[in-house]
């Protein structure tokens, strides 16, 4: 059971990365190969600050919100100037610098050696170490991720992020900022995945680099394009599927060093399939723009 | 110990050319970023070294192991992968994030094969190295550095005197004036990714003797190998090379002052910031997108 | 109360390169408000450059435009546009994975943090602000005679239809500059002169009209002013009549591709 509420948890974190990525991707259309770094800097924040100066979980949590919306907004620069696979490495880019960051600043990150004991979340005398109380919270995150992702998108601000994507020309035409709202939408992005990683921090207890490296940008590339683009609730679908059916492997009874490099092969099939097959994914609302 | 520094930055440099040429020489042909051709130099590091397990016999030996087994993997990347993505006519966004996939894909198809542990191609003891004006030099790194000039120069014989050579560098100016005149571009494109990857695996099977193997060592090759040809101009070739050895220099330098560790994120943050001010890169022959 | 006399555009001097194509020749211009200014020129002549140059899609190499007072030089083109000026484009530009309604809508436009903030927190604010601009656009679709394809997929339009979409936004924009690229190319009869009745209305309330146009009969039934554009350069300007009978311009129709009189 307690099992089941640890694969429950990682489905809503990695939903809310999903989403998160949704936006950025689906909605502005804007590639973004680098969405680990947002992961990774939430998850640091609060495990630093919890860890290293003794703030409690929720200020942790809120300052990774803040401080992955910073960092979304510095990731966006390259969206203003760049489109296309040029963005994607740029982006991919970014997240390798965050990567190189949180393995080699020794001082604030304790590098390849990770952040352990970060404490649980807890508010006054009730400390949610409970699996099942935990879960609640990462059930919330999703839930509250996906509610502000669709209020968003359902407005003349996500109106304006669609315009974008389809042609960026005639959006500015019409007198839309591009740049603000690529700034503004990329924030929000880093906000949310900030928030996601101090959940998984507080969840798991422990953090390193190894989970927030360039191929787990791409992973999170994967869940959101499996999902479908522009599909909040296939970015949810997507993660229960790639993320909840993969832990039944561990059940096989497969040696780690086995199953870690199996489950990247199999991502990187999906991909692959996805972009020969069918590249909108399972609930994707709009297809790659098929005319340059 | 400037010395050692500049021989360190060339011998990398070089690597790092052989990279970006067969980088540049595949992105000439299909314009889109081929990663997974990080990949394929993986492969042929790995291929050197089984070659060299199961037949023994001189390190070329292994090296023309890891270049065989690049080019087929790569012409099969190509077959298998990017061919129906042609005839889709799909986006180039589609067919590098197909190419991503690829990547993740080969990358730990390897890992699995060999376990995650670092390998090396060396063998018998280590030489003490050769005094070059002040520099160590090992026997490795000679080779590396013969090769690279060997096989640049085999390169540029090919695309300056054959028709194979000037049909490719037709495609790669004009692929559309080049397929009215006739030149089919398939045959350039099995040309670009037999060449070119084989290229990649000289890369993979040097790295794997004069460092090591290990399974994610494509990663930072190819991301390394694309910002040398960035920096020096998508389509250039001379830029490529140019590109790759300023990026060995920059590193070198970057070792010596901040660090080994830090190498490479000064480079990627090179990348991004010749993406975000100068994307046509210092030889200025990409076409701008 | 009449605008006829005002200057709503003026350009000096502009010139602009490409690949050693002299694409603008050091040209000079002036757009009252109210007025139907057709823009005229055998293929090459730089007509869709002067506009990409007004509307800010390109810098000029030398040279400046001032746009209903303001010096628009270096201002981004959504800047431009949220003065006032709108413009089509010659290969029909729109948003074709979104709704016919939707392409009108982007239109009413909300900047970008306050959109963000009342997505968030003033879901009341937002719908009134739907409400009202779906009802604008609606309107808009009924005049064009789109209405009853307010939800199809702009993809899924006939090229006529397209045409019309497109004018339909830039009207959306409620413009004191329009400028339109082709505007009628590929339409049928009908729709010419509903494009031709829209356009007379705009004029009526004073907006200044640009209109790049191939066919003469439609050039010289609705413009006020002939501007002749050729390698760049204004070539002659005056009244239909007078250009019709203007030798040079003759010379450089007939002499290059198509006629004076289609």
């Amino acid at each position: 059971m307690e099992y089941v509420l640890h694969i429950l948890t990682m489905v809503c974190i990695y939903a809310g990365l999903a989403m998160s990525l949704n936006l950025t991707v689906g909605f502005a259309g804007q590639p973004n190969v680098g969405h680990a770094a947002f992961f990774c800097v939430g998850a640091y924040t609060s495990a630093i600050l919890t860890v290293g100066c003794g703030a409690s979980p929720p200020l942790g949590m809120a300052c990774a919100v803040l401080l992955g919306s910073v960092t979304g907004a510095l990731a966006s620069a390259p969206a203003l100037r760049l489109k296309g696979d040029y963005l994607a490495l740029a982006t991919f880019g970014t997240g390798v610098i965050i990567h190189a960051l949180a393995k080699n600043w020794v001082a604030m990150t304790r590098g390849p050696m990770g952040i352990p004991g970060i404490p649980s979340v807890s508010f006054g005398n009730v400390t949610l170490s409970y699996p099942s109380a935990f879960c609640a919270v990462a059930v919330a995150y999703a839930a509250v991720t996906y509610t502000l992702c669709h209020l968003v998108v359902s407005s003349p601000f996500g109106l304006a992020l669609r315009a974008i994507r389809e042609d960026e020309t005639v959006a500015k035409s019409t007198g839309i900022s591009s740049s603000a709202h690529k700034i503004l939408v990329f924030a929000l992005s880093g906000a949310l995945a900030g928030l996601a990683g101090a959940l998984f921090a507080h969840h798991i207890t422990f953090i390193d680099p190894s989970t927030f490296t360039p191929m787990d940008s791409l992973v999170l590339l994967l869940i959101t394009v499996f999902g479908g683009m522009g599909s909040l609730a296939g970015s949810c679908l997507a993660a229960l599927v790639l993320i909840g059916f993969p832990e039944i492997l561990r059940y096989l009874g497969l040696p780690v060093i086995v199953v870690g490099p199996l489950r990247q092969m199999a991502y990187g099939l999906l991909l692959v399939m996805l972009m020969l097959w069918r590249p909108q994914g399972l609930l994707g609302k709009y297809r790659w723009s098929w005319c340059t | 110990m400037v010395q050692q520094l500049v021989v360190n930055g060339l011998i990398a440099g070089c690597i790092y050319a052989l990279v970006a040429l067969g980088f540049a020489l595949i992105y000439r042909t299909i314009r889109f970023f081929h990663f997974a051709h990080g990949a394929v130099i993986t492969l042929g590091g790995y291929a050197a070294y089984t070659a060299r397990n199961a037949l023994g016999g001189p390190m070329w030996v292994g090296i023309v192991f890891g270049a065989l087994a690049a080019s087929v993997l790569g012409l099969a990347i190509d077959c298998l992968v990017y061919r129906p993505l042609r005839r889709r006519k799909a986006p180039d966004l589609v067919f590098l994030i197909a190419s991503f996939g690829v990547f993740l894909f080969v990358q730990n198809a390897i890992q699995l094969a060999y376990g995650p542990g670092i390998l090396s191609l060396k063998t018998g003891p280590i030489s003490k190295g050769h005094d070059l004006l002040g520099a160590i030099v090992t026997d490795a790194q000679i080779v590396v550095i013969v090769t690279t000039v060997l096989l640049t120069a085999i390169l540029w014989a090919l695309l300056r005197f054959t028709d194979l050579g000037r049909r490719m560098r037709a495609v790669a100016d004009d692929s559309l004036g080049a397929s009215v005149i006739g030149i089919n571009p398939k045959s350039v494109i099995v040309a670009s990714f037999g060449i070119g990857s084989a290229l990649g695996g000289v890369a993979g099977a040097l790295v794997g003797w004069e460092t090591n193997l290990e399974p994610t060592m494509g990663l930072t090759l190819i991301l390394k190998g694309i910002v040398a040809s960035i920096v020096g101009g998508i389509v250039s070739i001379p830029g490529a090379i140019m590109g790759a050895i300023l990026i060995g220099l920059i590193e070198s330098l970057v070792a010596w002052t901040l660090g080994a560790q830090w190498q490479d994120l000064v480079t990627f943050a090179v990348l991004v910031g010749f993406l975000l001010l100068r994307p046509t890169g210092i030889a200025g022959l990409a076409r701008e997108r | 109360m009449s605008h006829n006399t005002d200057i709503a555009l003026w350009a000096s001097g502009l010139t602009k390169v490409f690949d050693g194509v002299l694409a603008l020749n050091n040209l000079s211009l002036s757009i009252q408000s109210g007025v139907i200014t057709a823009l005229i020129g055998p293929n090459g002549a730089g007509k869709t450059t002067l506009l990409n140059v007004i509307s800010g899609f390109l810098r000029p190499d030398h040279g400046m435009v001032m746009a209903l007072g303001h010096d628009v030089r270096g201002m981004p083109p959504e800047g431009i546009a949220r003065l006032g000026v709108t413009r089509t484009f010659q290969n029909i530009r729109l948003l074709p994975q979104m709704t016919v309604i939707e392409n009108v809508l982007v239109a009413s436009r909300l900047p970008a943090l306050r959109g963000l903030y009342y997505a968030v927190f003033r879901r009341g604010a937002v719908h009134a602000f739907e409400e009202a601009a779906r009802k604008s656009a609606l309107a808009l679709l009924r005049r064009i005679g789109l209405e009853d394809r307010q939800s199809h997929l702009a993809m899924n339009l006939s090229h006529g239809q397209r045409k019309l979409l497109e004018l339909a936004r830039a009207l959306a924009c409620k413009p004191r500059i329009l400028m339109l690229d082709e505007p009628i190319a590929g339409l049928f009869p009908e729709m010419v002169s509903q494009v031709e009745q829209l356009l007379l209305d705009l004029r009526q309330d004073g907006t200044a009209i640009v209109v790049v146009e191939h066919r003469m009969d439609f050039v010289m039934r609705i413009s006020d002013v002939v501007i002749v554009l050729h390698n760049g350069a204004k070539l002659a300007e005056g009244t239909p009549k007078d250009i019709s009978r203007n030798d040079q311009v003759l010379q450089v129709y007939l002499g290059g591709s198509g006629s004076v009189d289609s």
